[in-house]
């Protein structure tokens, strides 16, 4: 680990700054006078060696100007007024560096979604405002430090923790990318729920066949540990070399358990979703014969029979009821269950409607739904269903269906707004609830890894669109229905995206991190601790060589300054944000 | 809103399938047929409530419903359908449905077997064309060769009893058939059956009168189908002109022939006697219009239906078909018994007789289960769907 801890003032210098202010087309210059900026700038600012206005900065000859003018005029310091951040920061940061100035010597100030398209109209206000920005922007260049990217070594090796379809594809990936692969599942058998379902969509193919394909193809492979009846019980490190102990449970008598101790790079957490189990009562589950739920009947339909036959009973009329625990009103509105779609149910449930028409003649199917959401190419298997003789009834939300016993028989009541709500009873053998997914039970994991969940309680991504698998704890990263309720196609691409991410970071022999991080000023540093406490990512400890003073690890610490905050001697701060580089852009900004 | 849960009949979908709602599970309910029928209305909705009741089962709920009279098997709702769920066809196995459920007890079974086996449906319609032809063979007099004497062959009041007997229970099971629809169609509706009934019953006479001259006489029903051939050459081609010549002809020659019992010296005793009876002699020019009309109509209609011109005939039954070509066999053997008779030809007459009889006598026979079934049914329906609109409204 190489990153540098102290700090240096650079007071009383002489500073050589290039300010380069964007046109971006007309999307800057209609509502901030460019010119004018420019004019201020170079009025009230000595040091500022180059004040241009451009059309656009980030054009490749706007570059090449600027790698001149930085070379020529000697520039130690740059400011560039144009978009958002987010949108070119690293593109100026590259620019500096192959002008061989330290990329954090620049600054990027956004005055078109800040000024411009937030004041459209406003001429005056708008330039006025991307006149402080371009100031405070100076202003913090003055105070800026070179920072250097922090560098870490990595373990070629990653866990992954759940064995289900998500974990072996993921496993697969990564151990054909010449990956260690250590995979721990909590029971005794790989493949998760996959494993225990019968024919699954698409195209009907077995969910053990599925499971054996890829435990098959993990098999051969000598780079893959796999690790049953085993569970994390800690870890610690970061992005690179974590440590993780293992408890495995063992079978045999004598040994009750061991534990081992791995080290990894990267963590991939797919452990998986629960079933919702309906309460008693709930549409006649448990307290009416006859009523099961989804997962119970592929079950049933696994055997092979040639007769449909529940508990003894033959099947000739059945009912699915679905979005059974899922698209509930919130609890204050007498919800009791989840508020999301679960995504899989209507396809499981009219995949399985198919498999039954096909195997057994004569089972008439009614399904009562709320809204088909046989999403893409499924709609395919909605359409076959019905044309293959299943019916649709569409229920509200308001008046679900009512089950309750009839002799032998099931009696389900439903009301269907296109009949004007006319109630109509019919009778079945087998009501089957179309159960959803809920986030695993797992507390134990959460514990040791707090990974951060969303309002549903399924492990939460940085970013749904911009960083689909990586979790704020940087390395660890998270697929299949650990994640979101997802079916197989849908929990495979997600294990491959995360075995990808995870190579990305493991494959390098150093891994660069950002240099924004918290660093200690050991004279000002007087042992409260209460950065320790604070600390949500655990990257801060109390060293006793260094005489009682806190350490900051670069490679745990994610630059959220919450430590900064609650100093009392101000000995902890920011790189790249520092109290002096805020405090002088704040008092420009308020000139 | 009925508060009560109506039992659905797990088996109604394949018994309508059976009736040539041929693809009645794949509808998704989605209204797109209701929305482009051309009849379809507020009020009266349909195709898709019909094809929900057959898929949930309700089939009392088909049976109460005068809507299922009121499409005229345009086919626009099929060509728009996205499931390819068929809903006219759905339309018009619903109303087999409803024809043999109105029936008398054994007349229900007897439809139902035609409509759903076409072997049952021949051999029917072969032994009921026995039943003429025995009866003619065994109760024919004298055969004279030499000159036509045709009540001589087969004397005229044998032909009335037998007429009379067939009418008579022919009429029964129409009127059976139109009591059951009456009674189910408003069981329910108060202002139909028991209170408030007779207070209405003005109103009842002018919906009645409308319905009849509008729906009946002018069939303007039909006409709306076609809204788009206005000229006078398209409307003589369209569907609605058909439609007229078969009804007005049927009704020209259903006069004709109760004038002819009626008053038996206009037009038997003249016969019997075998003497000309001039062309021009008001009773047989009504006769003689009437059938041509008829003639014309069953053959255009015959024609639409083998050229599939219109998609409404791509799926005939042997129903449909029955009624067109017993209506047109009846012309051309009568006009074929006038011409035998006027070239004085004895053993052609007799034997063209015979079968003119035996068409008729089908005719009338299978007339309640077949096409022309719509005849009795759909006014009727009609006329109960105002009235329900207009109890509705106030
Ligand atoms: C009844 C039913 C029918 C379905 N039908 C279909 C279908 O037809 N088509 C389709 O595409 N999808 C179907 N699905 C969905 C499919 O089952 C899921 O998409 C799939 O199982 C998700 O795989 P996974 O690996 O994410 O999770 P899981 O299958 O849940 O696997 C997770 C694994 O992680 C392990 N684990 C959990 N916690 C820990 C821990 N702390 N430590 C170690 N290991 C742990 C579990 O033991 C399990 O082996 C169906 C689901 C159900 C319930
Ligand atoms: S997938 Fe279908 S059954 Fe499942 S929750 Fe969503 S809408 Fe309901
Ligand atoms: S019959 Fe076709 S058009 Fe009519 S509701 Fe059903 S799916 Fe829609």
């Amino acid at each position: 680990m190489k990153c540098r801890q102290e700090f240096k003032l650079t007071e009383g210098k002489k500073e050589r700054i290039g300010v380069y202010v964007c046109h971006c087309g007309g999307n800057i210059s209609d509502y901030v006078d460019v010119k004018k900026v420019v004019e201020e700038i170079k009025k009230g600012e000595p040091n500022a060696i180059i004040v241009k206005d451009l059309m656009f900065d980030c054009a490749d000859a706007s570059q090449s100007e600027m790698i001149e003018d930085i070379k020529a005029q000697k520039l130690d310091r740059v400011v560039v007024a144009a978009c958002s951040p987010k949108l070119h920061e690293a593109t100026f940061r590259n620019m500096a560096k192959r002008a061989d100035l330290n990329p954090y010597m620049l600054y990027h100030a956004d005055i078109r979604e800040q000024s411009s398209w937030a004041h459209e109209g406003d001429m005056e206000g708008a330039t006025s405002k991307a006149l402080a920005h371009v100031r405070a922007a100076i202003a913090y260049v003055k105070s800026a430090e070179p920072l250097e990217k922090i560098k870490s070594e990595t373990t070629h090796s990653v866990l992954i923790i759940g064995g289900g379809i998500a974990g072996l594809r993921a496993a697969i990936d990564l151990s054909r990318m010449g990956v260690n692969v250590m995979l721990v599942e909590r029971s005794p058998a790989l493949g998760g729920h996959v494993a225990e379902l019968g024919e699954i969509y698409p195209y009907y193919t077995s969910g053990p066949e599925i499971v054996k394909g890829l435990v098959d193809e993990l098999k051969g492979r000598d780079n893959v540990a796999i690790y049953t009846n085993a569970t994390v019980m800690s870890y610690s490190g970061y992005l690179g070399k974590f440590e993780v102990k293992v408890k495995v449970t063992h079978r045999q008598p004598g040994s009750e358990y061991s534990e081992i101790t791995l080290h990894v790079g990267s963590i991939i957490v797919a452990t998986g979703f629960d079933t919702y189990r309906p309460p008693k009562g709930e549409y006649g589950y448990g307290t009416v014969k006859g009523v099961v739920t989804l997962p119970d009947l592929v079950k049933a339909l696994g055997d092979g029979s040639k007769e449909l036959i529940y508990e003894g009973r033959r099947i000739r009329e059945m009912a699915f009821i679905y979005c059974v625990g899922s698209r509930q009103k919130p609890p204050e509105d007498g919800g009791h269950a989840n508020l999301y779609c679960s995504r899989y149910c209507c396809n499981a449930a009219t995949s399985q409607a198919l498999t039954i028409h096909r195997r057994f003649n004569n089972v008439k199917i009614y399904h009562l739904y709320r809204d088909m959401r046989t999403y893409g190419r499924n709609e395919l298997m909605y359409e076959d269903a019905a044309k293959g003789g299943s019916i649709f009834i569409r229920f509200d939300e308001d008046h679900p269906p009512l089950v309750a016993e009839d002799g032998d028989r099931c009696r389900v009541t439903f009301w269907s707004s296109l009949i004007e709500n006319q109630p109509v009873d019919i009778l079945v053998d087998l009501v089957v609830l179309v159960t959803g997914m809920e986030p695993r039970q797992n507390e134990e994991l959460n514990r040791t890894l707090s990974l951060p969940a969303g309002s549903d309680g399924f492990y939460k991504e940085i970013h749904p669109k911009l960083r689909p698998v990586e979790t704020n704890i940087t390395g660890v990263l998270i697929s299949g229905t650990a994640q979101a309720p997802r079916d197989v196609r849908e929990t495979l691409s997600s294990a491959s995206a995360a075995a990808a991410k995870a190579a990305s970071f493991v494959l390098k022999n150093e891994l660069e991190l950002d240099p924004f991080v918290a660093f200690v000023n050991p004279q000002a540093c007087e042992a409260h601790q209460e950065c320790i406490k604070e600390c949500p990512y655990g990257a801060i400890e109390l060293v006793e060589e260094l005489g009682k003073k806190a350490r900051v690890t670069s490679a745990k610490c994610k630059g959220c300054g919450a430590c900064v905050a609650v100093c009392p001697t101000g000995a902890i701060q920011l790189k790249g944000y520092t109290n002096m580089e805020i405090k002088s852009m704040i008092e420009e900004l308020a000139r | 809103m009925a508060d009560k849960p109506i039992k659905s009949d797990p088996g109604f979908v394949d018994e309508v399938k059976a009736l040539g709602g041929i693809n009645v599970e794949a509808c998704f309910n989605c209204g797109t047929c209701t929305a482009v029928c051309p009849l379809s209305s507020g009020a009266s909705s349909f195709p898709r409530k019909m094809i929900t009741y057959t898929q949930l089962g309700l089939k009392d709920k088909v049976l109460e419903s005068p809507d299922l009279w009121l499409c005229n098997y345009c086919g626009e709702c099929s060509k728009s359908c996205p499931r390819e769920a068929a809903p006219a066809e759905t339309m018009m196995a619903l109303r087999r449905y409803a024809i043999s459920q109105y029936a008398p007890p054994g007349f229900s079974s007897f439809s139902r077997m035609i409509y759903r086996s076409r072997a049952f449906a021949w051999i029917s319609m072969i032994l009921i064309s026995l039943i003429p032809l025995v009866l003619m063979l065994g109760l024919h007099g004298p055969i004279n060769s030499s000159s036509v004497l045709m009540f001589t062959f087969f004397p005229e009041h044998y032909i009335d009893y037998i007429g009379i007997t067939l009418g008579v229970i022919i009429l029964g099971v129409m009127l059976y058939g139109l009591g059951k629809m009456y009674y189910m169609t408003t069981r329910g509706m108060s202002g139909f059956q028991g209170e408030g009934h007779s207070a209405n019953g003005i109103k009842w006479l002018q919906e009645f009168t409308k319905t009849l001259f509008k729906e009946v006489f002018i069939q303007k029903r039909l006409d709306q189908c076609n809204e788009n051939s206005k000229g006078w050459r398209e409307r003589l081609n369209s569907e609605w002109f058909t439609h007229m010549t078969i009804f007005w002809g049927f009704i020209g020659l259903l006069i004709t022939t109760s004038l002819g019992f009626l008053i038996p010296s206009a037009i038997s005793v003249p016969l019997t006697n075998g003497l000309y009876i001039p062309v021009t002699e008001p009773i047989r020019l009504l006769g003689t219009l009437s059938g041509l009309l008829l003639v014309y109509g069953a053959t255009r209609a015959i024609i639409n239906r083998v050229n599939k011109s219109e998609i409404y005939s791509s799926h005939t039954y042997f129903t449909d078909w029955a009624f067109l070509v017993l209506l047109l066999l009846a012309g051309l053997t009568g006009y074929s018994l006038e011409i035998a008779y006027y070239v004085n030809s004895p053993l052609l007459t007799y034997a063209l007789l015979t079968v003119h009889l035996i068409v008729v006598f089908d005719l009338f026979v299978v007339a309640p289960f077949t096409k022309f079934a719509h005849a009795l049914y759909r006014p009727l329906a009609i006329w109960v769907s105002r009235a329900r609109q207009y109890i509705e409204t106030t």
